[in-house]
């Protein structure tokens, strides 16, 4: 390598051959790609997309409920942005095609987009005659505002409040990505904002048993820049374990509130991801006394005790043979996994354009299919 | 999803509708809230799980939710 290209990478000369290095979180992929930060890569470094966007992995029975809730009349549904455009297929359509929240909303549903879980309580407040759902996805980063809706609707006694649960936890589906083995990843850098809330035990425990280096990154180019540079050095020393390069945020113990009201109101239980199928451990459940709120309880009669049939589907290590509609096209699957890129899907920026996704990593701005289309499509 | 905002705490209340306040500690703390600056645009932001929390602070938020200081660089 020339002087001069060796100087457009930020790692000079290291001795690192052939490592692939995942980037977890869907946020950080978004960076990496707009700032070229894979362009820059020490020689041999190779990055590879991570599963970690929640709506991409929401399991499709989760949709197909919140769609049918929405359907009735009592129901107010509300969520996140990009969980109202995911195309959930239709049963049974010849023409796979598919349908989601926000054209329902067109149709005249009442659903609501909503940038904070608090306001689900509000509209639950103000509207004590109707049936306020609230989609909650999100990794261990958004989960304890959920707890704290789920809390705080069990001290006003608002049982007109119903959850519709989808969180997932990350590190084990980190886990589950270095046991299959199925893309040899060498080093992960894990989602800063993530271990903001759980701190760094779960992830040390993780780097011992699988022996990997793991570095915790932030969302900057600076930061992500640092994490690639550590995790290089780590690789090139042999090293494994944790190390931390977002120490402004992340402290060793995490956030012992947020882990508290995690606690409280949640259980770790095993759960199909869309696109990875079956994780251990891989989601969270509404337990004790907050699982009243659940919509399979809180919405198991009348009208609403059709449209929550689907998620008796959930926990079924099968779910995720029942794919995206354009499944036949579509490779969302083997994208999430990180066993291709985006750019190797023949539906990519032609049948699947953020306007008309086929799968839900073109729908959310973290999906890796979007990042690509944002920063690499050129045509 | 996981994307979260610095922004400056401004002022510390108890949020809307929230009951009477009782003497229990952790009850006090599941109702505290701030207002936010972030560069200039402001909003109202669950304290629960920054008990911590003073005015002035750097917090970073997620969500509607404080989820931890941001120390000076």
């Amino acid at each position: 390598m020339t002087d001069s290209a060796a100087s457009t990478r930020f790692l000079n000369g290291p001795t690192v051959s052939r490592a692939a290095v995942m980037e977890v979180c869907g946020g950080q992929t978004h960076t990496i790609l707009r700032w070229g930060l894979d362009q820059r890569l020490p020689a041999g470094m190779a990055l590879i997309h991570g599963p970690g966007c929640p709506v991409c992995v929401t399991p499709l029975p989760i949709l197909e409920a919140a769609i049918a809730l929405a359907r009735c009349p009592e129901v107010i549904l509300c969520s996140y942005g990009d969980m109202l455009r995911v195309p959930v297929p239709l049963q049974g359509d010849p023409q796979e095609r598919s349908i989601d929240l926000l054209s329902l909303r067109a149709a005249g549903a009442d659903v609501r987009l909503i940038t904070q879980p608090l306001q689900a309580l509000q509209l639950a407040l103000e509207h004590r005659q109707r049936q306020v759902v609230l989609l909650a996805v999100g990794f261990e980063t958004t989960a304890p505002a959920t707890a704290l809706v789920a809390m705080q609707r069990q001290a006003l006694e608002l049982s007109n409040l119903h959850l519709l649960v989808a969180h997932v936890r990350v590190v084990p589906a980190m886990a589950s990505l270095l046991a299959r083995g199925e893309s040899r990843l060498d080093a992960l850098l894990a989602p800063g904002h993530v271990c903001s809330v759980i701190g760094l035990t779960e992830v040390e425990q993780l780097a011992q048993r699988y022996a990997r280096p793991v570095v915790v990154a932030g969302f900057t180019p600076t930061s992500l820049e640092q994490a690639l540079h550590l995790s290089s050095r780590m690789l090139e020393r042999g090293d494994h374990g944790v190390r931390n390069a977002y120490r402004e945020v992340v402290h060793p113990n995490g956030n012992p509130r947020a882990q508290a009201l995690l606690a409280e109101v949640f259980e770790p239980i095993d759960l199909a991801w869309r696109g990875l199928g079956l994780i251990e451990g891989g989601g969270l459940a509404l337990k004790g006394a907050y699982a009243e709120a659940d919509v399979r309880r809180s919405l198991d009669r009348g009208a609403t005790a059709a449209a929550i049939a689907p998620l008796r589907r959930l926990g079924c290590a099968l779910e995720t043979s029942t794919e995206a509609p354009g499944a036949s096209l579509c490779r969302a699957t083997e994208v999430l996994q990180g066993r291709c890129l985006p750019s190797d899907c023949p539906a990519f920026a032609g049948r699947c354009r953020p306007e008309h996704p086929l799968g839900a990593p073109m729908v959310s701005e973290e999906g890796a299919c979007a990042a690509w289309m944002h920063y690499r499509h050129t045509r | 999803m996981c994307l979260a905002t610095p922004g400056r705490i401004v002022a510390i209340s108890r949020a809307e509708g929230a009951p009477e306040a009782g003497s229990d500690l952790r009850d006090h703390d599941l109702w505290r809230c701030a207002l936010v600056d972030f560069g200039g645009v402001r909003q109202q932001v669950s304290l629960a799980c920054l008990p911590e929390a003073r005015l002035g602070d750097q917090v970073l938020v997620h969500v509607g939710l404080a989820l931890c200081l941001v120390a000076a660089p």
